[in-house]
């Protein structure tokens, strides 16, 4: 790579279905999305961008997988195996349904935070990071469409004219350091 | 997103093809086979268990040959126990149709709209499914239930049971014959008014048939929870007439419900197979699938609510009833007891789980068929014991009754549902329902 | 993509756009508290301060200042325990079961209810942690140590055990889902901040968000799975506080519909106090537009059908208890309506089941005045159904000789007085510096230009009748 630095070109829109609208031009000429910031989200935009289906979901199924197992064990360890004892005539041999209340909350403790903190390292926020962003407004009202000026062919005339002619209010250029 | 596709409804009415009926006749006609044969294979099973029984009773005490004698069971309580099983079985899934309806009018929710049809049609197996359980229950309910022996309530009689009297004011002909058959039919008068507003809503449009239908909803949940909750008593928990449970009625309703929604996907499908119904996609299958895995972890809360109370508290008065479902009765029933958690939970709760699950029509078929054989199973353990104690068995009688029962429900409410189009024309959320999309 | 039908009611009223969304639920915490904040604010202090004073002399003096005697070990603590604890059930539920059920109207009002749910849990807490005793020593043993390190291992075999481990649950992921759904919100804000301590504090906690779609997309799909086991959760919760009653075997406690029972009275209490503390809210901080006669409506349905199943569970209770034929059982349900404590049972049964039922007007339930006093009375009879429970079922046990009455004592109310101090306190500094409504979700679903353009499209059901 002769050039560190990545280029990216943005359009501004106040509108969420404007946005969504360019989307689907630029990717109908080939042009791949980089990013889209918006205030809220907008349903449908990250199939449009063609972002697949996160696969977090299987994160916390095994996280859940894990809690469950380490409660059932530890339990089993506590009650059957370290310290035997007789509360109450409760049998203290084996698993029994007086476990499962535990084991239950155990689950859903480690398939919630492991799940949290997948999220948070796969979409990398951290506490304290400084925020890059391309308008300060991106989080009230605007929404930006986002696109990396490749070396090879980009045509960024025809960017250009799809996001003005899709409602964009302003166009911006950017080099950001990689 | 191709927010701009237009979806274009035509007025389509259902009928059944010659096909489907013959093979629905076909079903029905192997039920009726095997239960035939199934009740001589029960008579002849229970002739030659008798005669061994017979020779056990004479050494034991008076205490148990005279309750044997009164309340031995034999092929025919056999019989009205199977009978009891799919007839409360079918009826309580057609409930589940017109509380579905009652419930997205009631919750505003519009995304079923396209499916309203189709519960309608379930609800339409109540006046049938009403005849036959009240046939089943006035015609067998001496060998049903216990507590309609001769003299049990009668302090002079020998037959006198103490606690099955105390609970007189409550097990007594008034409740049986007329109160809690009462129920449903206000019931079907209720499912008859939101199908008849439906009806006249596709003619005359507008939104009052709706604003109507929340109203009667509101009522009819609200008398449903209670009438509902008596029926089950009366006619379920009242085969062990000792025992007691507060949970029951909302045990019931759980098996209702999910296999309620369990039929009612299935149903979609096979319509959608047939080309009917177009406009309904993944994204309401999707949906569907996820009202079948809900219930499941709700029905596994409620049976562990149950379980976990009597079983911690161990007074005799309660876990005699899971005594008798394991070590009890021989043991006969532990098996069973196990499958159930397996077939009512673990199964479909894993192979649901995935979004991709609840889109797959095959999987979702087959899993369907194992939450349906599951709760009849979670049914054949609620009755069983208390009619046949450890004289039940599994033979062909089992097996065809179901099916025969099965073939009768899907072909009345698929003859229903030819009588009006197969989606409300001009609900006020058929829209959105059309439109419906389960988003992330 | 979806579509609205021309019936419903608009969530939000007024024609906001987007940024008055921003501008509007930003305001309280970039401007000077009000005075009528600041007289709350004081109020709350106040009762707080009573807290403290009463749990410090609790803790000194011991328990000897409490009311409960050898007959009625469970009474004050333990029922304010279970109020507070299901007043907290139905943040949850509006965030996560109605999530599920795409019941639009909660997002404007999920955020206050979510952090009502979390401030409830700590008052809830309260009250167990004390009625051990030895505060600085008892939370030890709650804890799964090994014996050389406390008592002995911890009991698991003890609902009052599950019962630590569901609160911390609960909590920690409530917790979790609160801040998780304000990260984007505190971004908003963040960008917004005019002042540096500001903008350092917001950029802090909002870790740097920026609103990529990269970042929504899985966003969205990790709130739907945390709403998806939070269902579950919640329900254990209340279910696991029912069994701490329902394991036993004292007559009036061993039932098994308590944990569905108790699970619908906790949403019923806690939308009551979703309602007191929103109908204040929308008028105090102006968020009519936000929270409107609809969002009520629907809240009144909610305590309407809870309720009713509440009622439900109270008849079946009654019912089983005479059709078991169970002396102990009959005993303890005449006992709670005819005993000594009938003004209790009645006036939950008032409370609880009748006074609900004026919510089938539907002219009440778009009333706010009517609302805040019925919302008032759940809070009242909810109260009051822990308590029967709890107290009726064990002044009169199984041995005569030693039925005895219970009354609180000025300290038990003074703790229970102080916990609304802390609870309010929580909730007027959560109004002060945190944004109450969830502006990117309210933003979503703005009657705007972004959704009519679509609606036009598709306003009449293109039917092509034959």
């Amino acid at each position: 790579m002769a050039n560190k630095n990545k280029k990216y070109i943005y359009g501004i829109y106040d509108d969420a279905d404007a946005i969504m609208d360019s989307v689907h031009k630029l990717r109908g000429q080939g042009v791949e999305i980089h990013d889209c910031y918006t205030p809220f989200p907008v349903h449908g935009l990250d199939k449009a961008m063609g972002i697949k289906r996160s696969n977090l979901t299987i994160g916390a199924f095994l996280f859940g997988a894990l809690g469950c197992t380490l409660a059932i064990v530890f339990q089993l360890y506590v009650m059957a195996a370290d310290w035997p004892m007789n509360i109450g005539g409760k049998p203290n041999d084996g698993y029994y349904p007086s476990f499962i209340p535990v084991t239950f909350e155990l689950t859903i403790l480690f398939t919630a935070f492991g799940m949290a903190t997948l999220f948070f390292i796969r979409t990398k926020l951290i506490h304290g990071k400084v925020e890059q962003l391309v308008d300060p407004r991106q989080t009230d009202d605007l929404f930006v469409l986002a696109i990396e000026e490749k070396s090879h062919n980009f045509d960024k005339e025809m960017v250009n004219r799809t996001m003005i002619d899709g409602g964009a209010l302003e166009i911006r250029e950017r080099e950001l350091e990689k | 997103m191709g927010h701009s596709h237009t979806v274009h409804l035509t007025e389509e009415r259902y009928s059944m093809t010659s096909k489907t009926r013959n093979i629905l006749f076909g079903v029905l006609a192997l039920g009726l086979i095997l239960t035939i044969i199934g009740i001589f294979q029960a008579q002849g099973a229970a002739h030659h268990e008798a005669a061994e029984h017979s020779a056990l009773v004479s050494t034991e005490t008076g205490v148990v040959s005279a309750d044997a004698a009164h309340h031995g069971p034999t092929w025919v309580s056999r019989l009205w126990a199977n009978l009891l099983l799919n007839g409360w079985y079918t009826l309580i899934i057609a409930m589940a149709g017109t509380f579905f309806i009652a419930v997205n009018y009631a919750a505003n929710a519009g995304w079923a709209t396209g499916l309203k049809r189709i519960s309608e049609a379930m609800g339409h197996y109540l006046p049938v499914g009403l005849v036959i359980f009240l046939l089943i229950v006035f015609l067998g309910g001496d060998s049903l239930y216990h507590w309609r022996a001769d003299g049990i309530m009668d302090e002079n009689s020998p037959n006198f049971d103490s606690i099955i009297a105390s609970k007189g004011w409550f097990l007594n002909s008034a409740f049986y014959y007329v109160v809690a058959p009462l129920l449903v039919v206000v019931f079907y008068l209720f499912h008859r008014n939101f199908t008849n507003m439906s009806i006249r809503e596709d003619k005359e449009g507008g939104v009052g048939f709706f604003k109507r239908s929340v109203a009667f909803s509101g009522a009819f949940l609200f008398l449903f929870a209670f009438g509902f909750s008596i029926l089950s008593w009366e006619y379920i928990m009242s085969v062990d007439p000792h025992w007691f449970s507060t949970i029951y009625a909302i045990y019931n309703f759980a098996i209702s419900f999910v296999c309620g929604m369990t039929v009612m996907t299935m149903i979609t499908l096979f319509l959608k197979s047939q080309g009917y119904l177009s406009f309904i996609n993944g994204e309401h299958i999707h949906d569907l699938g996820k009202f079948m895995f809900a219930f499941t972890i709700f029905w596994t809360y409620i049976w562990l609510a149950q379980y976990l109370l009597i079983w911690y508290a161990d007074m005799p008065e309660e876990t005699v009833y899971y005594y008798m479902r394991l070590d009890g009765n021989e043991g006969i029933y532990q098996f069973q007891f196990w499958a159930n958690l397996f077939l009512c939970f673990f199964i479909p709760f894993l192979a649901l789980m995935t979004r991709n699950a609840k889109r797959n029509p095959m999987w979702l078929y087959l899993v369907g068929s194992i939450i349906l054989i599951g709760h009849w199973n979670d049914l054949y353990l609620m009755i069983m014991p208390g009619v046949m104690q450890e004289h039940a068995s599994i033979g062909l009688l089992e097996i065809g009754m179901p099916i025969f029962f099965g073939a009768l429900f899907v072909f009345i409410v698929l003859k229903a549902f030819e009588k009006a189009p197969t989606f409300p024309l001009k609900h006020p959320y058929l829209e959105e329902s059309v439109h419906h999309d389960v988003g992330p | 993509m979806s579509y609205e039908s021309p019936i419903r009611e608009p969530l939000v009223t007024g024609g906001r756009t987007a940024s008055d969304v921003t501008a509007e639920i930003c305001r309280p915490l970039e401007n000077k508290p009000s005075k009528l904040w600041w007289l709350g604010f004081t109020l709350s202090i106040v009762c707080l301060t009573i807290l403290v004073y009463t749990l410090v002399r609790s803790s000194f003096e011991g328990l000897g200042l409490w009311g409960i005697n050898k007959t009625v070990g469970w009474a004050w603590d333990i029922t304010n325990f279970v109020f507070w604890v299901g007043i907290g059930h139905a943040g949850t539920l509006i965030s996560a079961i109605l999530l599920l059920f795409r019941q639009k109207w909660r997002m404007s009002i999920n955020r206050s209810a979510e952090a009502m749910t979390i401030f409830a849990v700590f008052c809830a807490a309260i009250f167990p942690l004390f009625h051990m005793g030895r505060v600085w020593i008892g939370p030890v043993w709650a804890l799964p140590l090994p014996n050389a390190l406390g008592s002995l291992w911890v009991n698991f075999n003890s609902p009052l055990l599950w019962d630590v481990f569901a609160i911390s649950t609960y909590l920690s992921v409530s917790l979790l889902f609160w801040y998780l759904g304000m990260v984007p919100d505190l971004a908003t804000i963040r960008d917004r901040a005019a002042t540096p301590i500001r903008k350092f504090v917001y950029r802090f906690l909002s870790m740097g968000w920026d609103g990529s779609t990269r970042t929504w997309a899985r966003y969205e799909v990790v709130s739907l799975i945390l709403a998806g086991i939070s269902t579950p959760l919640v329900l254990s919760v209340h279910t696991i506080v029912s069994m701490d009653f329902a394991t036993s075997v004292i007559p009036g406690w061993h039932t098994t519909i308590f944990p569905p029972y108790f699970v619908a009275g906790a949403i019923f209490s806690g939308f009551g106090m979703v309602l007191t503390l929103l109908i204040i809210a929308r008028k105090v901080m102006g968020y009519e537009n936000y929270i409107t006669i609809g969002h009520l409506d629907a809240m009144c349905r909610v305590i309407l059908l809870t309720g009713s199943m509440v009622g439900l569970a109270y008849i079946t209770e009654f019912f089983i208890a005479w059709y078991s034929g169970v002396q102990y059982e009959r005993y303890a349900f005449l006992n709670r309506m005819a005993g000594p404590y009938w003004w209790a049972y009645w006036s939950m049964m008032t409370c609880n089941v009748i006074s609900p039922q004026l919510f089938w007007v539907k002219k009440w339930r778009r009333n706010p005045n009517f609302i805040f006093v019925m919302s008032i009375i759940v809070n009242i009879g909810m109260w009051f159904e822990r308590f029967v429970i709890i107290v009726t079922s064990l002044h009169r046990d199984y041995l005569p000789s030693s039925w005895v009455m219970y009354s609180p004592t000025l300290i038990e109310i003074g703790i229970f007085v102080g916990t609304f101090g802390l609870f309010f306190t929580c909730f007027f500094l959560f109004a002060k510096f945190l944004p109450v409504i969830n502006m990117a979700e309210v933003k979503s679903i703005l009657p705007g230009k972004a959704h009519s353009h679509e609606a036009e499209e598709v306003k009449q059901p293109d039917l092509v009748t034959q």
